[in-house]
């Protein structure tokens, strides 16, 4: 029988030399394209060279027949692997090759948290290691576009290629999803690019200074604890389980979600990092309970017209005046972990804000001094030459606003703190 | 041997029939391609060429010539897709797409611009020469989608060319990009429509009447930017110039300024920009030039670049724009300072319902401040509240405060805000 079955395929395959169908790199049904195939879970075809005609089975095949490559330039090169949908999904656990770019991709939407259609049931690899056959390519990457995995991607290295990591879908209202990310034992992954694609758990790379960044575009949602080198999030939710983000050095959010109530922590390795927020990425976090730790600096865009970010009371009888700057530099003691909107109560003598050109601030920056109370003493605020703007008087309340002006002259001041408004508290 | 040929087709055609290789309509899974929809496979070692899943065009030259003359208007307007795979080396050649037609070159990979070579992305320079085409489509498109283009870009057309638009789109992690791109020549490409995507070098469509206008979202701009108008939601711009015609209005949403950039534009045009837009715009040093005027929307307030008027000047209404000495003509929402001046402010002449201005003063030495709406509306007096007039006087000589008014869009500035 499997005689017969021999001699019947050496004639198919004799046949279709003849018509040219089988030549190399035809692309056509049984001759796949050289560096797109397909992948068809619920194939019947027995060839499972990824020609559209006779596509791989499993993501397993496709990642076997790119397990290694043939040169640097097939290394440097994308392949890319189409997945198709299949009843049941895809239930196995990928090893995507290290050492070269490869893309698993589908043109349908990765069904949420369901192991049905396009989606993988099971954990990915992403082992980004030499191997038997494999060149160095300049730059490593995976990606995984409109593809979920249910359970986890863990990827590793052996720190000799760069590497880059893209999780991203093009669908609309569904997300691909991942189970959860673990790449926190990388040394050369340098980042980890995620939109529009949801990791359900946690999303770990690691917070040493060789882990890699976490760059999360619109769509991307985190549901989980997030730990990276730094982040760098425009347009990104962090959901209700994400309760901690830990980051080596900087962070920034604009325009990002933070869901209430989760008390979430963000916590720096290296004190006096900027963490910084746009104003409502700013409000949501606080609305959400968010506390920074480590020694983290908050700066707003926009200063306190962005959004407060407020600081530890003035103090009520100051013999000098109280330094204060955006991000803290030079700053008196208690001040150094910067802000924007600066309160005096209770007042026992004259006191004196200066507000410092501290590096952080932008032209266009705002910060406010606000007296809270009917304190029988003065406050008078200062720029950072020394100039006084305005005096909140005795036995008054109000605030005055600064904002940062740049090189054009305003009101003879350049480069510092000028006055852009003031207001008395009723009484 | 004419015969003989025709026997071997036949004999062809009927054997690949037999194995299913050629279904009604071509299938376009064997050897006859789909009739709109082909496959551009630069590593294939099939020499048919015709663009069928099974015989690949090579290049994306190939593919461009398959199309290169429309049979007939319908043909010209019906769109055309050629669907590129990666490749060992890329693609290394300088295609000039068809005229006068809808035509997409497109790809389902990431247009890795970081890799050297390879995949799905051109190496050299395209062209469009939209110019005596065979027939023209009523709209002639050039569609590039996940495909990043090395070189340049370069868009001309002739005078019989039909109205045109190019589309440059990416839908993968990374934006496709190119190397730059020219279409300052054309005169009925009328715009340019960014998603997604990344212009290394100058983008240069021209700044005249018939110049094409740019339309962009979530794309980067790493040089100049020269065009009839602009319209940016969520873009970067890293270049030091931005240039738009005269007369014109841009806009910019949620846009990010990296460079130092100055944007010009002729008399009357018109500058719009949300605050964070506008924010980033002033921390990154921007100035305008030309006579452009800023808008602020919303309202911006105090993350407005304040304005000093300097003593003794009134601010005065100009070519339809409020202007002032030391910026030749700014629109709404700025902050006046008015220390030790004693100017009249006239208001936008074509504010929009919500739209806002401040104008504080510097306290001591401050003379009072004239606020003279446009002819045809009225202002609120805070010196007898409730009642509209033609003048407003705030501030009594020596003190110091702010003022700020809101428009109803109709014909009447309400105060807002006094201190």
């Amino acid at each position: 029988m499997n005689q017969n079955r021999s001699v019947a395929d050496a004639r198919y395959k004799k046949l279709r030399a003849l018509i040219g169908q089988d030549s190399p790199g035809g692309g056509g049904a049984t001759s796949p394209l050289t560096r797109f195939r397909f992948i068809d879970g619920g194939t019947a075809e027995t060839l499972f060279n990824g020609a559209i005609g006779e596509p791989y089975k499993t993501i397993g095949q496709f990642c076997a027949a790119f397990a290694g490559s043939a040169s640097v330039a097939d290394a440097n090169a994308l392949v890319v692997g189409e997945l198709t949908p299949a009843i049941g999904g895809y239930a196995e656990n990928p090893a995507f090759p290290g050492y070269r770019s490869i893309e698993l991709r589908c043109q349908s939407f990765a069904q949420l948290s369901q192991a049905i259609d396009s989606s993988i049931s099971g954990n990915a690899t992403w082992a980004n290691v030499a191997g038997g056959a494999t060149h160095v390519p300049t730059l490593a990457t995976l990606l995984l576009h409109n593809v979920g995995i249910t359970g986890s991607l863990t990827v590793t290295d052996d720190g000799h290629v760069p590497g880059a990591l893209y999780l991203s879908g093009d669908e609309i209202g569904v997300f691909g999803t991942l189970g959860s990310l673990d790449a926190h034992t990388t040394t050369a992954l340098g980042g980890v690019s995620v939109q529009n694609y949801a990791i359900l758990g946690a999303c770990n790379l690691g917070h040493a200074a060789t882990s890699a960044t976490l760059l999360a575009f619109y769509g991307a949602a985190f549901n989980g604890a997030v730990t990276a080198l730094s982040v760098g999030a425009i347009g990104a939710q962090f959901g209700a389980a994400c309760a901690a983000i830990n980051v080596h050095s900087t962070a920034t959010f604009y325009g990002c979600l933070f869901a209430a109530g989760t008390g979430i922590v963000l916590t720096t390795d290296t004190a006096g990092s900027f963490i910084s927020f746009d104003g409502p990425s700013y409000l949501s976090f606080v609305e959400a309970g968010g506390t920074v730790a480590g020694g983290g600096i908050v700066v707003v865009v926009g200063g306190y017209k962005g959004a407060a970010v407020e600081v530890a009371a003035l103090p009520t009888a100051p013999a000098a005046p109280v330094l204060v700057s955006i991000n803290g530099t030079g700053a008196s003691a208690g001040f150094t972990g910067g802000g924007n909107h600066y309160q005096s109560t209770g007042l026992t003598g004259n006191a004196t804000v200066q507000v410092l050109n501290g590096g952080g601030e932008h032209v266009g920056d705002t910060v406010r001094i606000t007296k809270t109370d009917l304190a029988a003493h003065t406050l008078t605020v200062e720029n950072n030459a020394g100039t006084t703007i305005a005096v909140i008087p005795s036995a008054d309340r109000g605030f005055v606003e600064l904002q940062r002006v740049g090189a054009t002259a305003y009101a003879g001041i350049t480069n510092d703190w000028a006055l852009a408004g003031c207001g008395s508290l009723v009484s | 041997m004419n015969q003989n040929r025709s026997v071997a087709d036949a004999r062809y055609k009927k054997l690949r029939a037999l194995i299913g290789m050629e279904g009604p309509g071509g299938g376009g899974g064997g050897g006859s391609p789909l009739s709109r929809f082909r496959f551009i496979d630069g590593g294939t070692a099939g020499t048919l060429f015709n663009g069928a899943i099974s015989e690949p065009y090579k290049t994306v030259g190939q593919f461009c010539a398959a199309f290169a003359n429309a049979a007939s208007v319908a043909d010209a307007s019906a769109l055309v897709v050629g669907e590129i795979t990666p490749s060992l080396a890329g693609y290394a050649e300088n295609p000039a797409f068809p005229a006068y037609r809808l035509i997409e070159l497109r790809a389902n990979a990431e247009p890795i611009f970081q890799i050297p070579a390879g995949g799905a992305t051109l190496d050299g320079n395209a062209t469009w020469p939209n110019a005596a085409g065979a027939h023209a489509a009523t709209l002639a498109i050039l569609s590039l989608h996940n495909i990043s283009i090395s070189g340049s870009l370069t868009c001309t057309d002739d005078a019989g060319a039909p109205p045109s638009e190019l589309l440059l789109s990416g839908d993968e992690a990374t934006p496709a990009s190119v190397g730059s791109l020219d279409a300052h020549t054309t005169a009925h490409l009328s715009t340019v429509t960014l998603w997604n995507f990344a212009v290394s070098g100058a983008c240069n469509l021209g700044s005249t009447a018939s110049s094409a206008n740019l339309v962009a979202d979530l794309s980067l701009f790493q040089a100049a930017v020269t065009a009839n108008s602009i319209v940016a939601t969520g873009c970067t711009f890293a270049g030091n110039a931005l240039t738009v015609r005269a007369g014109s209005t841009s806009t910019f949403e949620g846009c990010t300024f990296v460079g130092t950039p100055t944007l010009t534009g002729g008399a009357g045009s018109i500058v719009q920009m949300d605050w964070a837009s506008y924010y980033s715009f002033c921390a990154a040093g921007g100035a305008l030039a030309g006579g452009a005027a800023f808008q602020i929307i919303p309202y911006a307030g105090f993350l407005s670049v304040p304005s000093h008027v300097a003593a003794g000047t009134n601010v005065v209404a100009s070519a339809g724009q409020a202007a002032y000495p030391g910026q030749a003509a700014t629109g709404n929402n700025l902050i006046f300072d008015l220390t030790g001046a004693q100017p009249s402010y006239a208001t936008n002449p074509a504010p929009v319902a919500g739209e806002r201005f401040r104008c504080k003063s510097g306290g001591v030495g401050q003379t009072s401040l004239v606020l003279t709406p446009e002819g045809g509306k009225t202002i609120e007096d805070p010196s007898n509240p409730g009642t509209q007039s033609a003048v407003a006087v705030h501030f009594a000589a020596g003190n110091g405060g702010s003022i700020e008014y809101q428009y109803d869009g109709v014909s009447a500035w309400y105060l807002v805000a006094t201190v």
